[in-house]
């Protein structure tokens, strides 16, 4: 089992990244699925499968979905413009795309709600025509589509800008226009690396609570989401029912990352010896 | 030296006339790539640009192809006798065969080679029986017999080039240009794939463009040597016109240099260079 090595202190750095992963990912973890098994299973499975709680999931995970495809299609739109074209603004442009990700996410809640409520800009505007945004689920959506959009444009951004300009060129050499050559060559080489942002701004989506809260009005069984829930049991002490809603929760979390890992493999067995 | 436009209009008339370029200016920024280049190309001709880096060579076979375009409007081509210098790449559809390949790295050989086929409109697509035929004949005819299902990534750098070829050839186009065709290639599978071109060309008679920087090679496989420097034709002939008369100092130094290495000569040359 002794092999030599050509950097030393792989014993040392192993040891010490098996105890922070230890410390800071699996010990709280393995607590929480401990509590959730320490109490009844009937208590846990009806927590879980309590109505108001399955309207939560609804709401969770589908609209996570949801905002989680318009990204897959704005964020490959302006990943392609940011990596292709040169024009007045582009860095700023830039550097924008990660504003999502830098902002403290209540601060994203409340300048949506700010902009979207009934009686402010965008809100006051589509009122007229019965449209409302703020504390119903299109809110919600927005706001989950908000935090979303960098994962898109930063997986498909270095894709596209290894993409070699002799693919496109090839292409047109064999008879395919811009748009064959699009549909034919460019998208199949980007798909994996869509797929993955997909992903991980729907995984991102699930878990988000701080700009949805302000936005979605948190009326039960239409625009209450599963970390809400969490954290209105924790108010009440209901310490297991919290914690088996957050076992549902990490679960989900092990299945979406699964799937991105897989992508990501995918991706790299298909460029990667290009 | 460049020839003048009178002749070469009038030899458009002539039937066995395959690609006639006249008065070709190319700039990128400051630095001029070709300047005033004349040149015909006749039916079924192996020809050779042969010159140093950076001499234009590249950007005239890009031109051929359309997917550079000339800076003055009064540079013309045609292939055929057809004026072909307004349409772009896909309308020309010569067959390309790019320095690093440029395969779909998401296709397998079968689906890479018939890609011309494929991006054809409905109404001239002809049926798969047709294609499936065209791609194992090619197959057969690099060497690849059995190798339809594997990826680009799974084949060897001679294996991808030989693909490429198919690829290029798949459609029929009126002319075959290849870009530093061995280029990336280790010395034996040069010397096969050189040879095998040379039979190809013999046995099909498509008219043949390759650019290279190796004179061997030049000499070797090429009807015709075409020298290049500084973005002008300096000499244009079959492989013992050149070596016997070079035209002027550079040709003669540019074959001395590597042809033959008595010092004496080589300064001679360098000094009528200056």
């Amino acid at each position: 089992m002794r092999r030599r090595h050509v950097l030393p202190g792989f014993g040392l750095s192993l040891g010490y990244t098996l105890l922070y992963m230890g410390l800071i990912v699996l010990i709280p973890m393995s607590a929480l699925a401990m509590r959730v098994f320490s109490g009844s299973w009937e208590h846990f499975w009806q927590t879980v499968t309590d109505p108001r709680v399955v309207a939560s999931y609804r709401v969770s995970f589908g609209l996570s979905f949801l905002a989680a495809l318009l990204n897959g299609v704005f964020g490959v739109m302006a990943a392609w413009v940011l990596a292709r074209y040169q024009f007045p603004g582009r860095r700023i442009l830039d550097a924008m795309v990660d504003l999502p990700f830098a902002l403290p996410t209540a601060v994203a809640g409340i300048a949506l709600t700010a902009i979207y409520a009934p009686n402010d800009w965008i809100g006051a505007l589509l009122e007229p025509y019965g449209i409302r945004i703020a504390f119903t689920q299109i809110g919600i959506f927005i706001a989950l589509t908000f935090i979303g959009f960098p994962f898109v444009v930063r997986t498909v951004q270095p894709v596209i800008l290894q993409l070699s300009a002799e693919l496109e060129e090839a292409a047109a050499c064999l008879g395919a226009n811009r748009w064959k050559t699009f549909r034919r060559v460019i998208f199949p080489a980007l798909l994996p690396s869509i797929l993955t942002g997909v992903t991980l701004a729907y995984g991102r989506a699930v878990g988000e609570f701080g700009s949805v809260v302000f936005i979605a009005g948190n009326i039960p069984f239409e625009t209450e989401i599963t970390p809400l829930l969490i954290i209105s049991k924790l108010e009440q002490y209901d310490y297991s029912g919290a914690a088996a809603l957050g076992f549902v929760m990490l679960c989900a979390s092990l299945v979406i990352l699964l799937i991105s890992n897989g992508l990501q493999a995918w991706n790299n067995s298909r460029n990667g010896t290009a | 030296m460049a020839r003048r436009a009178g002749a070469s209009r009038l030899l458009i008339l002539n039937r066995t006339m395959s690609i006639a370029i006249q008065n070709i200016t190319k700039r990128f920024g400051l630095h001029p790539a070709l300047r005033d280049v004349s040149l015909d190309i006749h039916d079924g001709e192996l020809i050779a640009l042969l010159g140093p880096s950076g001499s234009g060579k590249t950007t005239l076979l890009r031109f051929i192809a359309g997917l550079e375009f000339a800076d003055a409007r009064d540079g013309r081509i045609s292939f055929q006798g057809r004026d072909v210098t307004d349409l772009s790449a896909y309308q020309r559809k010569a067959g390309f065969v790019f320095q690093h390949y440029a395969l779909f790295n998401h296709m397998n050989v079968y689906e890479n080679i018939a890609f011309s086929f494929r991006v054809l409109p409905r109404s001239k697509r002809p049926p798969e029986s047709a294609i499936r035929e065209r791609v194992t004949e090619l197959l057969r005819a690099v060497q690849l017999e059995g190798y339809e299902k594997r990826l680009p990534t799974q084949l060897s750098g001679g294996q991808r080039q030989r693909v490429a070829f198919a690829r290029a050839l798949a459609n029929r186009p009126e002319v075959l240009l290849l870009d530093e065709p061995f280029g990336a290639l280790d010395a034996k599978v040069r010397k096969d794939l050189r040879r095998w071109l040379r039979e190809f060309h013999d046995l099909t008679r498509l008219t043949t463009i390759f650019v290279t920087h190796d004179q061997d090679e030049a000499f070797e496989v090429a009807d015709r040597v075409v020298l290049i420097d500084q973005g002008t034709i300096q000499q244009s002939g079959t492989p013992s016109e050149v070596r016997n008369n070079p035209a002027n100092s550079f040709v003669a130094d540019f074959l001395g240099l590597t042809e033959n290495d008595a010092p004496a000569a080589r300064t001679e040359c360098q000094l009528k260079t200056r």
